[in-house]
């Protein structure tokens, strides 16, 4: 299952390159004069709009059968809303770091904003969909000791991101087999189960 | 002693750094061969008698002299444009009033009013555009090559023939006045001569002023033959204002009146050539190649008619030197030797006879004789350097002998036609032509055998470095047989390198001596690591750089390599080092030390939360990693272009204070620099009072209360004075001139003082701690030893001990008394005596520094120190101390350290090109010049450049001592809150390390030898690989484009800041170590005291 896990994954991966290379060429159809070198601000929009699409696609296909407490509606909008909040802060974040890397305060603001709202799609989106709006499970996932005393795994911290996201991709299955798989699971990886809420759930279930 | 033998190494390593450096650079910046040989009259420059109308006449040597009298004024910087009209009606452009266009305009009326009397052309000078340079072409007509451009200050006499050896052996009278680099390259050549000084780039009038009260009486008298006047105002107005600036304009004025004035009294045998040397950037400066400094104005004028034909449209380009052959034909002179310029052949054109055939001849003839003269030098040439092209050369053979034969046939049959004269002249042209391109290809030849060599003892001392940085940490780890062994090694290398030359009888080169001993020294280690290497540990472990650094450094070293990178280095720079702090924080983060743990802990009852090592001292990390983007970022705002990249502009508060115009910002920008001056000072001294040192009663610290402020005075009153001496009422003109001489040099003794003050007694400490000690206690620990210590091994044993026991000795009183009054800032104050000395050290080098700097660079010295102090924070976060030792400092610090140095030599408004050198700074404290002497202005000057890498390399021994600074803050905190518990016993071992500091090193000498030594060879990598990388650039690229532009510069200013930094921090660490000797002498009196 493992193997169908890094494959789910890939294929994700390979869909938002897709997506990429579909934003090249398919806004040539609709609108006239379109070139990624000339027109790059509307490019940069566009292929940041197709990544989330797709992301938000995948979410949206995988997504987990939810609670009922998980699926009425206050909850659904606030749970987009504080995920729509975090990715403008982290377009934020990324352009102050831009500024400070030396891009232009000033002239170009546009452009420095769009760079940041692109990488913020390649990078928060993902998580955000993986994690939720969740800063402490994020700051967890990043950083070595976030597992806790699990020592066989815990220098591989990247290891356990991905294994938490093949988590997500093996959470479509039936429950009870989810249930089954996280028991049998390689001891020292289990904490990764505590990164997203509804497993932490889950697991007490 | 371990000490010397630290040093020692380290003198050893930077001995063959630079020996790979001399090598490198003798085979890669060659001369050319510079000829004695002469042209005379007697011997005419080719077989055959000399052609048509020179026989017979009177004063007629290859030819028939045409002016018996020429004027020559040189511009200096006479840019084409500056001659150019202003144009009033171009279509499509708003008409823009450029302050130096137009501004010539009897030139032009001349021009308008008589085309066949006068002729502007475009002269292109030959790179390197300097005034030496320049003028040895345009009396040579040859090419001065790029290692000349080094001499540009103590220039020697010209050896070669040229211009006005010929004049002065055909016994005319030279009259010279103007710039004084003429006395140094013609001496005793002139009939009558005025010079005036040219180095003081920010006088504009003193020179011009001078030619104009001797010109006209002189022309008047008529006891000269050639009169030369070199006008420096023009050259030094675009250094001090740039040529956009209102005084530009009253300065062309003024040469406009002057050459009115010369005009007025030409006579008819008179020749009048003005000619700018060179041009300017649109900064003012000069010397590289770019299209605005290679044009300059050439415009001819004579009384009787010179051209047959008007003058074209635009007006015609011609180089520089066509001028030496011209008007050496035209005087009727030999053409000197060495020349390989190109007559301009439409002025021998006979304008009496206006027979077309007649005047083709005319122009033939003086091409021919050209030809003839380059071509008997080319031939000299070879067979003395033999570094020409063989298959050029013969090219240029067989097309010379063509030509030559073409001409003599056609000087059989007069009646010839003018076609098959045009193809004789078109032929001779393409001649001289291709022997001037030929020339300049080949007089950048290169060594490659010493470059191969020069490279490889380069990367042989780097490779050194590593591996013994090392070999440091091992604990069978001994240098006196490592330094011995090699040494004896090189001094063989030495006797039998010269032994050989001498039975050779060949010539002793130093260089080739030097780089034998490096190699005969650093072959007996390579050997031993081969060996030691092979046999037993992976090679994996000879790199024990962590891979994001290796990385970074790989990228640094690969920048090298291309020539927009080093040309946008000051960018790449500040990428890389954004990253690297990146890449700490997120690091630091990694390991948990970021965030607090609560954050990261798992709300989960099971696992305890991991407490981090050092949780609570990381929390501040992130802030420092922003803050310090944020200097890096503010810094970036001060930058120089490099020359010719476009849409770059420089920053404007680079430029002195006194170019501003308007007053109310100027006050502004001043007060700015005071409060930046201020806040350095303020802050150095609230470091010091924060860790206590402050309160000691030593001289140094006196210094520092006192002395500094009267710096940061003596400082502030000398801009005061720089930034408004133009204002100044006249009658106080004398008093600021005297003002801004001893203010700068007050400035600078103050400092040398206080480094001699910090030198004799560089410990501060408060010698409350000594009186306080209880007596009685002590003889308890010193039981083992009755008398004093007698060797070094029984005080390295003694001292710590007594170190510890005033610490419970403190502590003691401190339980009793339960308050922290100056006790415990007496025990901080042994904690922090080495880094206290550094800083001072450090603060009293910027001072000076900072005053040879523009006066608004001192913001970038504030960042600096801001900067680093915040580096050193976010580092030492990061490092964790090992008490018994063996110390080290990572290769991510040594790192950021190199490069905030490189970012720092751009900030400050440097770039790695000849022409972006700060002049001024040779006139700080030195306002009328310095004379004869040329080593201080090179001093002051190199001290501007490489101000940065002095200082950063001076601070390096801080990276190993801050985080033991910075242990007693993180105790300090958390002691705080377990005060205030119930357990406050927290844990022993925590509140007895935390006054020891800086004294864990003292506890291990040992260790803190080592790691010195391993910190210097670590900082010498680091820079060495920069150094390695430019020298390999410059030799894999030697036909690039670009490589006297971009390449060679870099090189040499690398190679330069190479030695500085090394020397730098050698002095550091010289410095770190006669504190630790000071502070055992300390301990030493200490024990005696308390014996007594």
């Amino acid at each position: 299952m493992k193997n169908i896990d890094i494959k789910r994954l890939l294929y994700t991966h390979l869909l938002c390159i897709f997506s990429i290379i579909l934003s090249i060429f398919i806004p040539s159809v609709f609108l006239e004069n379109f070139s990624i070198l000339e027109t790059h601000l509307t490019w940069l929009c566009i292929c940041s709009v197709f990544v989330t699409a797709v992301n938000l696609l995948l979410y949206v296909v995988v997504k987990p059968s939810a609670s009922a407490k998980r699926s009425s509606l206050s909850y659904k909008v606030t749970r987009f809303l504080k995920c729509c909040i975090y990715f403008l802060m982290s377009c934020f974040v990324f352009h102050v770091i831009f500024v400070l890397y030396g891009a232009p305060l000033i002239e170009l603001v546009l452009e420095t904003f769009l760079f940041a709202v692109i990488l913020s799609t390649f990078t928060t989106v993902p998580c955000l969909c993986l994690l939720g709006p969740n800063i402490k499970a994020w700051l967890r996932v990043f950083s070595r000791n976030g597992c806790g005393p699990s020592p066989a795994r815990s220098e591989r911290p990247l290891a356990t991101w991905l294994a938490s996201s093949f988590h997500l991709s093996g959470y479509t299955g039936i429950e009870s087999n989810l249930h089954t798989r996280t028991i049998n699971w390689n001891k020292g990886r289990f904490c990764v189960c505590r990164f997203h809420k509804d497993c932490a759930e889950m697991y007490m279930v | 002693m371990q000490k010397i033998s630290v040093l020692l190494f380290l003198v050893w390593v930077c001995f063959l750094f630079y020996a790979g450096i001399a090598l490198f650079t003798s085979g890669f910046l060659l001369t050319r061969l510079e000829l004695t040989n002469h042209s005379s009259c007697q011997e005419p420059p080719g077989p055959g008698p000399l052609p048509w109308r020179s026989q017979g006449e009177p004063g007629a040597c290859w030819m028939a002299s045409r002016f018996s009298r020429v004027v020559l004024v040189l511009i200096d910087a006479l840019r084409f444009d500056f001659a150019q009209p202003q144009r009033s009606h171009v279509p499509g452009e708003p008409s823009v009033s450029l302050p130096f266009l137009g501004k010539l305009g009897f030139l032009q009326r001349i021009l308008e009013s008589q085309p066949h009397h006068a002729r502007l052309y475009q002269s292109k000078a030959d790179p390197p555009t300097t005034t030496m340079q320049r003028l040895k072409a345009l009396t040579t007509g040859s090419l001065p090559t790029f290692i000349d451009a080094g001499s540009n200050f103590a220039s020697y006499a010209i050896v070669e023939d040229n211009l006005i050896k010929q004049l002065s052996s055909a016994g005319r009278r030279v009259v010279f006045m103007g710039d004084d680099t003429w006395k140094d390259l013609f001496p005793g050549a002139f009939s009558q001569a005025f010079f005036f000084s040219s180095f003081n780039v920010r006088d504009l009038h003193t020179v011009d002023n001078g030619i104009m009260e001797h010109l006209y009486p002189t022309m008047d008298t008529g006891e000269w033959d050639v009169l030369i006047a070199h006008f420096l105002g023009v050259d030094h107005c675009g250094h001090k204002h740039g040529p956009h600036h209102p005084e530009m304009a009253k300065k062309l004025s003024q040469m406009d009146q002057v050459i009115q004035g010369i005009v007025e009294r030409l006579g008819n045998d008179t020749l009048l050539v003005v000619i700018g040397d060179h041009g300017m950037t649109k900064s003012g400066d000069h010397g590289g190649d770019s299209e605005l400094e290679t044009s300059a104005a050439l415009f001819l004028y004579s009384p009787t008619a010179l051209f047959l034909r008007p003058p074209p449209q635009e007006p015609e380009v011609v180089p520089q030197i066509s001028l030496v052959p011209t008007l050496a034909l035209l005087l009727g002179l030999p053409i000197p030797f060495g020349n390989i310029g190109e007559v301009m052949a439409e002025l021998f054109s006979v304008v009496e006879d206006s027979q077309p055939h007649s005047s083709a001849l005319g122009q033939a003839t003086a091409l021919y004789l050209n030809a003839q003269q380059v071509f008997r030098f080319l031939h000299t040439y070879s067979a003395a350097a033999q570094d020409l092209q063989v298959k050029e050369f013969h090219r240029l053979n067989n097309l010379f002998s063509k030509a030559s034969a073409d001409y003599l046939r056609l000087l059989q049959s007069p009646q010839g036609a003018e076609a098959a004269l045009q193809t004789v002249i078109t032929e001779l042209q393409e001649f001289l032509r291709g022997v001037r391109a030929m020339c300049i290809e080949s007089w950048a030849r290169f060594s490659l055998v010493r470059m191969a060599g020069g490279a490889a003892l380069l990367a042989a001392a780097c490779f050194l470095c590593l591996l013994i940085a090392q070999w440091a940490t091992s604990p069978d780890f001994h240098l006196p047989p490592l330094l011995l062994i090699p040494v004896a090694w090189g001094l063989a290398g030495i006797v039998a390198c010269a032994g050989l030359l001498a039975t050779t009888e060949l010539k002793l080169d130093p260089v080739v001596v030097g780089a034998v001993a490096a190699v005969g020294s650093v072959l007996h280690i390579l050997w031993k690591a081969w060996v030691g290497w092979g046999s037993k540990r992976p090679l994996a472990a000879l790199l024990p750089v962590p891979r994001p650094i290796l990385l970074l450094l790989l990228i640094r070293f690969a920048a090298f390599f291309s020539d927009s990178f080093v040309v946008a280095e000051a960018r790449a720079i500040r990428f890389l080092l954004g990253s690297l702090i990146l890449l700490l924080v997120a690091q630091l983060h990694w390991e948990g030390k970021l965030l607090p743990p609560k954050l990261l802990a798992v709300p989960r009852i099971g696992f305890p939360a991991p407490a981090g090592p050092s949780g609570h001292r990381g929390t501040h990390a992130l802030g420092l990693g922003v803050g310090l983007l944020l200097c890096i970022r503010l810094a970036g705002l001060f930058h120089r272009c490099p020359e010719e990249t476009p849409a770059c502009h420089s920053s404007p508060w680079l430029s002195p204070l006194a170019s501003m115009v308007g007053g109310r910002a100027k006050n502004l920008w001043y007060g700015a620099c005071v409060g930046a001056l201020v806040a350095l000072f303020a802050a150095v001294r609230l470091w010091l009072r924060r860790h206590g040192n402050l309160r000691s009663p030593e001289p140094t610290v006196l210094f520092v209360r006192w002395g500094l402020p009267l710096m940061v005075l003596g400082t502030a009153a000398y801009w005061a004075l720089a930034s408004g001496a133009d204002e100044a009422p006249p009658r106080l003109r004398a008093l600021v001139a005297g003002a801004s001489a001893v203010l700068p040099r007050a400035v600078a003794g103050l400092a040398a003082s206080g480094l001699l003050l910090l030198l004799w007694r560089p410990v501060t400490v408060l010698a409350k701690a000594t009186t306080t000690t209880g007596a009685p206690r002590i003889r308890t620990v010193l039981t083992p030893f009755s008398g004093p210590p007698t060797s070094q091994a029984d005080l390295d044993y003694v001292v710590p001990q007594i170190y510890r026991h005033m610490q419970e000795e403190i502590r003691g009183r401190l339980e009793r008394t339960k308050s922290q009054g100056p006790l415990t800032v007496a025990a901080y104050q042994l904690g922090s005596v080495y880094s206290a000395a550094m800083v001072t050290a450090l603060t009293l080098l910027a001072f000076p520094l900072l005053l040879l700097h523009a006066e608004r660079i001192s913001l970038v010295f504030l960042l600096l120190f801001l900067q680093s102090f915040l580096l050193l924070h976010l580092l030492a976060a990061g490092i964790p101390i090992t008490t018994p030792g063996p110390f080290t400092v990572p290769w991510q610090a040594v790192s950021a350290w190199a490069l905030m140095a490189a970012q720092t030599f751009y900030s400050t408004g440097h770039q790695p090109v000849f022409p972006t050198i700060h002049w001024h700074a040779a006139f700080v404290g030195f306002p009328e010049g310095h004379g004869s002497s040329t080593w201080l202005p090179a001093l002051l000057v190199g001290a501007n450049t490489f101000a940065s890498h002095l200082l950063f390399a001076v601070g390096c021994p801080l990276l190993l001592l801050w985080p033991f600074l910075c242990e007693s803050q993180g105790s300090q905190k958390r002691r705080q809150p377990h005060g205030n518990e119930a357990e406050a016993r927290a844990g022993p071992e925590e509140e007895e390390a935390a006054p020891l500091m800086e004294m864990r090193l003292r506890d291990a000498p040992h260790h803190f030898n080592v790691a010195l030594l391993q910190l210097g060879l670590k900082y010498l990598f680091v820079l060495g690989i920069q150094i390695l990388a430019c020298a390999l650039a410059a030799s894999i690229l030697r036909r690039h484009l670009m490589v006297w532009k971009v390449f060679a510069p870099k090189f040499i200013f690398e190679a330069l800041g190479f030695i500085v930094s090394s020397v730098g921090l050698f002095l550091g660490l010289a410095l770190v170590m006669r504190v630790d000797g000071a502070v055992s002498s300390w301990f030493q009196q200490l024990v005696l005291a308390q014996q007594r």
